[in-house]
Parts: structure tokens; sequence; C-alpha cells
């Protein structure tokens, strides 16, 4: 899968390669068990900092996407990991979205055919990949 | 090899090849060389169009032309006086050239970076990198022509075992330039391996240097990432292909070569030239229509042979930015220098192989190493020319 950052964008760089690799592992770029590259080989490559690059693996990390371990690197979870702790996390996004929708006068059901329309988009592309 | 061919005119055609082969890839490289970078400095993939850096590139080209010409009128020179000296053409020759084209490449590459500054070009906004493993790259390689070519080299070993009962006890092993026999000596199984174990040696060559080459430093252009990450792949294919290709060629050449060295058959004079002219000739210019074809890294490879999924997101975008910031990594524009960079060998910035990452710690030995090796064959073969061993 191909990482691709923006300086210009008003988001961290640390956020983008997170949100990359979520992404990534949701529309099967990046499959269970694949190996990222190195925190230094992704920080030279992108033209980084070292320190951005580990943060966003940690991230990852803590949110159970990935496994960090001193030997193999950093490594893809895949799909259907456990998600109790991350649920605050995707109520805190989702209510935020749902405030938004709200304020730009969306009706519930526009909002969650936008939501499941998302959805599929990503689903089916990991589905048309296997 | 040397002691069939040995002839000083074959060594001098040899030699006047080999400089010739070796100029035109050092006088090509502006053209082969990705868009984006203009003498070791890089630039714009929209700046190849400017009038200044096309300028620049046809005068490095002209340049280098007129010092090939020259060189090899110096050749032909040297060879019509001293004919003995043909392993010295061979030898030095080629060396002489890589001097001249670093003398004119400098003041190029200076500005070059003059260039850049004047035009404001600045530092791309777009930093990419591509997940994929190091072993998927060296399992993409190409194996089936290695495969052939120990199966081939195997049969010609098997080929001389059983008939070695059958051949004379001694053998010629030299030959003049009209073919005639001058050198014999007593048969052994060395002299029969001799062949097999040469390309053995040589498809062990070719191989590591497919494997080198697939390990080297992915260059992902920021500009088009999706397209360049498609035309990367098929580059490592299609130069995995020409470096199996040519694995199999010597190995071909080498096992037609046994009924020769076995004195089973020998070849006219005519025979042996035409089958050495085909056999160099093969070797030389596929692949160097092939590199001339693809571009640096397959940037030359057009979309419509790439996968659909790679044209969707390989939109232009038409910035007046460089793609990294990393000149300042590359001494003189040849040398790089990069201690972050966890990569030992990375893509010429000018030319169109790979280089090393001098930062690297593993690779002053391997300079050292290359380096030692490169002096002691050239220290030996003129100590020997000077003994009077390649003279009759």
């Amino acid at each position: 899968m191909l990482i691709t950052v923006d300086f210009l964008s008003d988001s961290p760089i640390y956020i983008q390669i997170y949100e990359q690799i979520v992404f990534g592992i949701a529309a099967g770029s990046l499959c269970s068990g694949e190996s990222l590259p190195s925190v230094r080989r992704l920080a030279e490559d992108i033209g980084v900092n070292l320190h951005t690059v580990n943060k966003a693996y940690r991230l990852l990390s803590d949110d159970g996407y990935i496994r960090l371990e001193h030997r193999t690197g950093a490594q893809v979870v895949g799909i259907g990991l456990s998600h109790a702790d991350i649920m605050p996390y995707l109520t805190d996004r989702l209510r935020l979205l749902a405030a938004q929708a709200v304020v730009l006068g969306m009706s519930e059901r526009e909002f969650a055919n936008l939501a499941s329309e998302e959805y599929r988009k990503i689903d089916s592309k990991r589905t048309a990949g296997k | 090899m040397g002691d069939i061919i040995n002839a000083d005119t074959m060594l001098f055609a040899i030699g006047l090849l080999s400089i010739f082969a070796s100029g035109i890839t050092l006088l090509i490289i502006p053209y082969i060389n990705r868009k984006s970078l203009l003498f070791g400095v890089r630039i714009p993939e929209s700046a190849a169009t400017d009038p200044a850096v096309q300028a620049m590139r046809m005068k490095y080209t002209i340049e280098m032309g007129l010092c090939l010409l020259f060189t090899l009128a110096i050749a032909i020179l040297l060879f019509a006086f001293f004919p003995d000296a043909a392993i010295l053409t061979v030898l030095y020759f080629p060396i002489a050239l890589i001097l001249a084209q670093f003398v004119i490449y400098l003041p190029l590459y200076r500005k070059a970076v003059q260039l850049k500054a004047e035009r404001g070009w600045q530092i791309s906004y777009i930093g990419v990198s591509y997940t994929g493993s190091r072993k998927e790259r060296i399992r993409s390689i190409p194996k089936i022509w290695y495969i052939l070519s120990l199966l081939l080299t195997a049969a010609s070993a098997v080929y001389g075992l059983v008939l070695y009962p059958t051949i004379p006890a001694r053998l010629i092993t030299h030959w003049n330039a009209a073919m005639q026999p001058d050198a014999w000596s007593d048969k052994s199984l060395l002299t029969v391996f001799i062949m097999p174990m040469v390309s053995l040696g040589l498809i062990l060559l070719f191989f590591l240097s497919n494997v080198l080459m697939a390990v080297m430093k992915l260059q992902i252009s920021p500009e088009r990432p999706a397209l360049s990450l498609a035309q990367n792949r098929k580059y490592r294919r299609i130069m995995g292909h020409m470096m199996g290709y040519m694995s199999f060629l010597c190995t071909l050449f080498f096992a037609l070569m046994m009924p020769m060295t076995m004195n089973l058959y020998i070849p006219s004079a005519q025979m042996m030239t035409g089958a050495i002219t085909l056999f160099t000739g093969l070797m030389i210019v596929p692949p160097l229509l092939i590199t001339i074809r693809v571009g640096q890294g397959g940037s030359k490879l057009r979309e419509n042979i790439l996968p659909v999924d790679a044209r969707e997101d390989s939109l232009v975008k038409e910035t007046q930015t460089t793609q990294r910031g990393d000149d300042k990594f590359w001494k003189l524009g040849i040398f790089y220098w990069n201690p972050d960079d966890p990569n030992l060998f990375v893509e010429d910035r000018f030319g169109s192989n790979g280089g090393l990452n001098y930062a690297h710690p593993l690779s002053f030995v391997l300079a050292v190493v290359l380096l030692l090796a490169t002096i002691i064959i050239y220290i030996g073969v003129t100590a020997l020319y000077f003994q009077g061993v390649f003279s009759r």
C-alpha cells in the first residue's frame, strides 16, 4: 500500500499516517500479519522525523490496529480486532459527525444513508480484493 | 575463455566494443535518468521541458559523444602502433571515459544547482512510502532463466563427463587468430570442467545483481505515486528478465564451447569470429535498447501498459515543486551520504544503476572490498602484460 502524506494539510502528519493505515486495513490493502515498514524506513521515505512515525505507530498500537514488537517491528493485526476499548472513541467521533449533520440540516435517514454508503464503499473494496 | 580467444585482434575488437558500449551507456544517461533529476539535482518533473534543462542535457551528450569518438580514435591509433597492448586498451580506456565523464558532469551539476535556485524550484509538500516488504520484491525475481541456466550448465558438465574417456590425452588449449593451435596441455578434469565452472560463477553473479536490484530502495515519485509504483514493479520485472536472459546467454555460449575445449570439434576462424560477434552483440544491444526504452526505475514506461488501478489515482499534479528535499544528501550529486536512511543500496542519481549509501556502516566495507578487488585485478593484469604474458 502507498502511504501519502501532505505537508500542507491541516491535519498533523502522524494523524495522516494513522488514518491511512486504518483505511488500508479496512480496504484490504493491508492484510493481517503483514509487516509495516520500520520506523526509520518510513520516516526516511516520507521525509519526516522519526518521532512523527513513532507517534503514529504507537497510537495505532494503542488502538489495537497493529502490534509493535521489538524483533518483528510493526505488524498489522487485521479485521475483527476486539473493539471494546475503541468503542467510546468511535462513539465520540460519531457524536460529533451527527452534531455536524444536524447543524447542516440533514435528516436522520440522510445521515444514516451517508454512513452506510461510506461503509459499503470501503467494505466492497476489501471484498473485491479477495 | 581467455585461452581460446586470446588473439590480439580479437582482444582489440572486444576492447573497442567495450569502450563503445561504456561510452554509449554514459552519454545516454540524461535521457535514461528520471525526468525529475538533472545532473544529480532534483527538479520538478514538469521542468523537463524547460529550454535550459534541455540544452544542458544536450550539451552533456554532445561533449560525451565527442569524447567517445576521440577515445576510439586513440585506441585505434594505439593498436596500429602497439598491437600487443590491446589488453591495456580493454582495461584502461573505459576508465579514461569515466574520468572524462566526471569532468564533463561536474560543471553541469553546478549549473543545475544554480538553475534550481534561480527558478525557485522548491521541495514538494507530499511524502510517499510503500509498505511492501523487500521479501516480496525478491520473490518477484523471474527465476526461470536461472533454473534453465543451471540445468544447461549441469547438462554440459554431464556431457563433459560422459565424453571424457573418448577425448585425446593431449588437448589443444589455445588457438591464434587464424584458429591455428599454438598451445597444448595434458587432459585433466579441470580442462573439461572449466566451462561449466565459469558459467556457474556467471549465473551466480547475474542472480546476485538481480537480488541487489530487487532490494534497492524504492523511489516513488510523489507527483504520481501509484503510477510510479507500478512503473517500478514493471521495471524490476523487465530488468529481472533481462539479467536472466544475459545469464542464460552466457551459459549457452559456454555450453556451446564445450566440444571445442574438449577438442571434439574445432570451428573455423570465420565461424569463431562470427559466433563471438553474435554473442557480444546479443549481450550488449538488447539490454541497451531495453534500458533506454524503460528509463530509470521504469520512469519512461507509459500508463497504457500499467494495471488499470494504477491509472485512476495517477493524475499529474502540475506543481512547480521538486519531489524531495534530499539534494543535501547527494555530495556532488553522485555520492549518497544519509545516516538516517537504513537503505544500503539506492538508485543512482546520475546513471542507470544503483549505488551505495556511504553513511551506511556496511557500505564502507563493501566499497573497500570492491575498490581493492578492482585495483588488484588492474595491477595484476598490467604486471602480467609487462612480463610479456600477452605478447607472442
